[in-house]
């Protein structure tokens, strides 16, 4: 085994730190927004009439203004496995609401994620393999294009044009509105067809960075001595460019993709909102404007719970993956 | 003794935005079976380029524009990729300058010994572990280490890798470029002697470069001086010891101090090198020649092959040898 | 296998397009029900005309978020989209906003007062049945109102509060009478409030917390389902006012006014319920199948004042502020003409007899940057070395408080800030969320902030917006809507006597109190908020122009062509 237990303890240590900083943070942060939703509420849908602002209130939990009791009954819930129950949603549990974005946004914003990454790699692996060629100027020229555009103008152009004018795709949606009378095979294509776009445009949007960056690293390897010398064994050009030159350039770049996977928790609002798509982000999004304390907790903590889970195995794996790496 | 390797005229250049490299012009040498053969000279003058040229491992856009390599009765030039490949490593090796990146960081000591034998022999299979063993213990080490990583090694037991791996296939060159310049001179001087030993024991050719020409003058037998792109000398150690004939020779035999003998300054040669896209019109080395003749300045002299080896300089024709007393001092263009 | 090689990345190109084709070709087939076709905005050829067999379906688009369809209860605030309600259930009377007129539904006709004009009697049409086969007796009506009786925290409207209902009951099997403390006569504008509900299903639930997933009512569209993509709603063929033409209606469900508008150029759905972005509509409007709707409403967009706060306690002040907004600007590039000109006495032309709709247009309260300047300099104002109004060492700068996330507003809000700069008044613009600007206005922590003011559809609960009663100083959160700190004993005492008056009455005292709003301007209106609905004529047909075009009563009669 590779790891000495001081190290496994240290980094689950430090890991689980940060969780209770990022859960504490998580409670300070919405009540720093002005504004007792609850009052808010009543005031919107009920001319403001003060009982129906105390019995929100009593609802919302918030009739016991004291900021450490509100701590301790978070805490204590969370230590439940309950992240409370959504204002805007009431009486549903945040982790109810949560949940049923979650399959959407994993659908699309996971396997967007993954297959940008993969696709990137790939192309930039080319590129940077036989430089100025062909494939290689017109890549990288396309990937410059891209990575300066917003993905929303990317979006919303596809949208015009498959969607739109073309009529390929539905303008957004995650499934077809007569969903509910499908035979499950038809529910699946469906699914499918409506989750297209959004994933593709994702992964045109996603796919410039990760080419360049990987196609500058397997250059800089490429000039390494062990590159020649590989070369001078004889060795089969595809073994060359994976298990000497790829192996190598990827190294820099795996943090980066768990990185990136620990925050597609928090969907892609963007993408969310052009495609009305019902993820993880326009929940977020939308407690946030509703100032719907628990929602947006749930919404958080599940972040960062992500993010730290992420990078705890990237701080796990990644000593497998490049042995210069110290253990302790 | 016969020839391994035969390189006639050989001329390798590059596109440079400024016009065209000559990097190295015709040069023309030859390499005996089971001979160490020294290619030496100072950063630039094209020593690395002639080797790689000759085991086609030039970098775009570097590439041979000119001239004939011969090994073992065939000539490399004109085989496709394909067949040079099979070449690789089995009649042809190369030792590169010691340095942490020889050796790809993220595969075990083993896998990097066994994937050339495989390269050439996939059904080697686990016979291709023994091997492996085999060269560890060839240049002494512990073959526990096969299962190391090469950062878990210091610089000289990865120099010593570095040879054990050159030899897998036993091959007839190994052109070792600056094999110990990186390294302190106690482990150097063990890998020199390992070499030496293994040399002994082998019987393959060695084309050796260096910088360090006291470490040349000690391993090879016989010793090419490059300078400017050009080979200007070829003598044996001997030779170059006792009656250096090429100024530039003579010059760089003054840069290096002797390790015995009383102190004396060193004189060094004063100038620098020229421009290898627009080189002088006569020798290249005229400019910084203090023994430089008329010709020097608008003849190229050829190489011509002498009862003591191969020397390109005015002074040594039959002209120059009546002239040896030069007058006319260049100037530095 | 090479990986890189160029064999492999044909391969993988070629794969996506198979996909794509399939996916594609399969799902136009499945989805039979789609009543638009694709990429065409010109589908009036192209409409196929409805045989016995087809199921005629209508799609509305709305942005109906997750938390609006956690309920549908009518009881509830939170947690619904209300135009549901207007479809699946009935009330005594609908509120129809373009006649500004009652329309009966559950009701037989309009009911009748008592002579003491504190009792009000209500005939039922006791065809109306349940959704679920059962007829509709008098305990489910009043069962409806004596649960907002029994449940305070549902009574949002206040049908209970003081002053108001005392008793509801029964006349014989057919007939409710509501008895009142007092006289009330906003009573039948109230009573649209209320959905009538199946006690047999609620009576066995908590009304302030029961979901009511599957609802039962006895409108003329029946819950099928609901998924993340749209609601499903069936005709109610046996609905007691005549079944809808339409089979299916379906509400499609998006999360922006963007898609839903090219949704609705597309053909894709059939209109909204008053959604769309706006400044597509002139392009909408093009087309000539596609039509827009306006007509007021309840809701006002103003420039709130703080009445209490240095300056704008002049009225001086505020009457400047209010002639330098250049209203119809607002309403043409602001809003695309999708919304009604405002009254400066505040109350709605959805009250046509009762608004003071000559003070609309009225020179004395229009866009006048002279005569604002003229009131602040007349007043003692004179304009610093910054060209800002001061007296008494005193500046008007204020802070300026509007909708972050909100295009439309903000750009307005830019509008009126310039304007405000022409007639030497500073701001400084703050951004805040939507419940945020609530929480300020309750509290009066704010100076100048741009809002709507929302009110029920009773004329008097608009105007004791400005009742001394409905606020609080500054500082304590206001019991009602007068987030201005407005006091005037005189209109307080109109407004109390219109309370229990009779509609003659009724209309000279609002008339006084529009007059002294429009003069003492505790607001500066900008547009009224009605509706502004977008709807297509190429392939539906028949829609009642006379009601909102996409509610209830007239989707049920809109037809296939």
């Amino acid at each position: 085994m590779r790891y000495n237990s001081v190290y496994l303890v240290k980094r689950i240590g430090i890991a689980l730190v940060t969780l209770y900083v990022a859960v504490t943070l998580n409670f300070l942060l919405p009540r720093l927004m002005k504004g007792d939703p609850a009052s808010a509420l009543a005031s919107e849908k009920a001319l403001g009439s003060q009982e129906v602002a105390n019995a929100l209130k009593a609802q919302f939990g918030l009739d016991n203004p004291s900021l450490w009791y509100q701590y301790a009954k978070y805490i204590k819930q969370l230590l439940h496995g309950n992240l409370g129950v959504s204002y805007a949603n009431f009486p549903s549990p945040v982790a109810d609401v949560m949940l049923k974005a979650l399959p959407w946004t994993l659908g699309t914003v996971l396997t967007a994620t993954l297959l940008s990454y993969l696709i990137g790699w790939l192309i930039g692996i080319r590129g940077a393999w036989k430089p100025g060629s062909l494939f290689d100027n017109s890549t990288l020229f396309s990937s410059f294009f891209l990575s300066s555009v917003p993905f929303f103008w990317i979006a919303i152009i596809f949208i015009m044009i498959f969607s739109f004018y073309l009529g390929w795709f539905p303008l957004g949606q995650a499934v077809d509105p007569a969903y509910d009378s499908f035979a499950w095979f038809d529910k699946a294509k469906s699914v499918l067809y409506h989750a297209f776009l959004p994933v593709f445009t994702l992964i045109i949007a996603t796919l410039a960075g990760h080419i360049l960056v990987l196609r500058n690293n397997l250059m800089r390897v490429l000039s390494e001595d062990y590159m020649l010398l590989a070369k001078a064994k004889g060795l089969r050009a595809s073994r060359r460019k994976y298990m000497y030159g790829a192996r190598n350039a990827l190294l820099p770049s795996f943090t980066g993709l768990m990185t990136s996977l620990g925050h597609v928790i928090g969907g892609a609002i963007t993408t969310e909102i052009v495609f009305s798509y019902p993820g993880v982000g326009m929940v977020t999004f939308n407690a946030i404007l509703n100032h719907d304390f628990p929602l947006i907790q749930g919404s958080f903590l599940c972040i960062a719970i992500s993010v730290i889970v992420c990078n705890l195995i990237a701080d796990l794996v990644y000593p497998l993956i490049d042995p210069r790496v110290a253990l302790n | 003794m016969s020839d391994l390797l035969q390189v006639r005229h050989l001329s390798i250049e590059y596109a440079s935005p400024r016009g065209i490299v000559k990097a190295v012009d015709d040069v023309t040498f030859s390499i005996g079976k089971g001979e160490i053969f020294g290619l030496a000279g100072e950063s630039g003058c094209g020593k690395s380029t002639t080797a790689f040229g000759i085991s086609r491992l030039l970098r775009h856009p570097a590439q041979i524009s000119g001239g004939s390599v011969v090994l073992d009765g065939q000539e490399l030039t004109t085989l496709s990729n394909d067949e040079f490949d099979k070449l690789r490593w089995s009649k042809i090796s190369i030792v590169l300058q010691s340095a942490m990146n020889n050796l790809n960081p993220v595969l075990k000591i083993s896998n990097q010994l066994i994937d050339a034998i495989l390269a050439h022999d996939p059904s080697m299979g686990k016979e291709a572990r023994q091997r492996a063993e085999q060269l560890m213990k060839l240049v002494d080490l512990p073959v526990d280490r096969l299962d190391s990583y090469p950062h878990e090694l210091s610089g000289g037991m990865r120099q010593r890798v570095v040879i054990a791996m050159a030899l897998a296939l036993r091959p007839s060159l190994v052109i070792m470029d600056e094999p110990t310049t990186a390294l302190d001179v106690v482990v150097q001087n063990g890998i020199i002697r390992k070499i030496v030993e293994l040399q002994k024991e082998f019987g393959f050719s060695i084309l050796f470069i260096t910088h360090d020409l006291p470490l040349m003058l000690e391993m090879c037998g016989r010793i090419g001086i490059m300078y400017a792109g050009k080979l200007v000398e070829v003598a044996s150690r001997e030779q170059i010891l006792q009656k250096p004939r090429h100024p530039y020779t003579q010059g760089l035999l003054n840069s290096f101090p002797s390790l015995s003998g009383p102190k004396q300054r060193l004189s060094g040669i004063p100038g620098h090198t020229p421009d290898l896209i627009r080189p002088p019109a006569g020798c290249r080395f005229c400019p910084r020649c203090s023994q430089a003749i008329q010709e020097c300045q608008t003849l190229p002299p050829p190489l011509v092959e002498d009862a003591g080896g191969q020397i390109a300089c005015h002074l040594y024709s039959e002209e120059g040898i009546a002239r040896e007393q030069a007058s006319a001092a260049c100037e530095r263009s | 296998m090479k990986w890189g090689s160029r064999k492999t990345s044909v391969m993988l190109f070629s794969a996506l397009v198979v996909l794509v084709g399939v996916l594609n070709g399969c799902s136009n087939s499945s989805s039979s029900s789609q009543s638009g076709t694709n990429g065409q905005t010109d589908t009036a050829s192209s409409s196929k005309p409805a045989s016995k067999g087809d199921t005629v379906v209508y799609h509305l688009g709305e942005t109906v978020n997750p938390e609006q369809v956690t309920n549908f209860n009518p009881f509830l605030a939170t947690g619904n989209w209300s135009p549901f309600f207007d479809y699946v259930f009935d009330p005594l009377y609908y509120f129809n906003p373009v006649k500004g007129e009652l329309v009966p539904r559950l009701a037989d006709s309009e009911g009748s007062w008592s002579e003491d004009n504190k009792t009000y009697t209500v005939k039922l049409n006791m065809e109306a049945k349940w959704q679920d086969g059962t007829p509709l007796t008098i305990d489910d009506v009043l069962y409806s109102f004596n649960t907002l009786k029994d449940y305070k925290v549902l009574d949002r409207y206040q049908l209970w509060g003081e002053g108001r209902l005392q008793e509801v009951t029964a006349q014989g099997s057919d007939t409710v009478v509501f008895k009142l403390s007092n006289t009330f006569p906003s009573l039948p504008f109230y009573l649209t409030t209320v959905y009538i509900v199946p006690k047999h299903q609620f009576e066995k639930e908590d009304p302030s917390q029961f979901l009511n997933k599957q609802p039962i009512g006895t409108g003329p569209f029946k819950f099928k389902s609901i998924n993340e993509s749209a609601i499903v709603l069936d005709k109610n063929a046996d609905y007691f006012l005549g079944a809808p033409n339409i089979d299916q209606l379906f509400v499609d469900r998006f999360n922006n006014s963007s898609t839903l508008t090219l949704a609705l150029e597309k053909g894709d759905v059939q209109g909204s319920t008053g959604t769309v972005a706006m400044p597509s509509v002139p392009k909408l409007l093009e087309n000539p199948v596609n039509k827009l709707q306006v007509y007021p409403g309840l809701n006002t967009f103003s420039v709130i004042m703080n009445n209490e706060k240095p300056g704008l306690k002049d009225s001086a002040v505020r009457r400047a502020i209010q002639l330098a907004i250049d209203r119809k600007s607002l309403i043409e590039k602001g809003e695309s003409n999708g919304v009604f000109p405002a009254n400066p006495g505040f109350l709605s032309s959805v009250f046509s007899d009762m608004a003071d709709t000559g003070l609309i247009d009225n020179a004395a309260f229009a866009y006048n940057v002279n005569e604002a300047t003229k009131l602040l300099e007349s007043d003692g104002y004179k304009k610093n070395s910054k060209g800002i109004y001061e007296k008494d060492g005193k500046k008007l700068s204020f802070t300026y408080h509007m909708a972050a996330n909100a295009p439309a507003q903000n750009k307005e809000g830019a509008m009126i800030t310039e304007w405000l700069k022409n007639i030497g008044v500073e701001t400084t613009v703050k951004l805040v969320t939507w419940p945020e600007l609530t929480k300020l206005l309750m509290s009066g922590d704010y100076e100048l902030l741009q809002n709507g003011l929302q009110t029920p559809p009773d004329p008097q609960a608009q105007l004791e917006i400005f009742h001394s009663k409905m606020t609080a100083p500054t500082g304590e959160n206001t019991p009602g809507l007068n987030y201005m700190r407005f006091r005037d004993p005189e209109v307080d005492q109109w407004l109390d006597q219109a309370s229990s008056a009779d509609a003659a009455t009724r209309k000279e005292l609002y008339q006084k109190v529009q007059a002294r709003i429009s003069e003492q301007a505790p607001v500066a209106v900008m547009y009224n908020v009605g509706g502004h609905i977008p709807y297509r004529t190429d392939q539906f047909t028949n829609y009642n122009e006379d009601l909102p075009v996409t509610s209830a009563l007239s989707l049920m009669q809109v037809k296939k062509k």
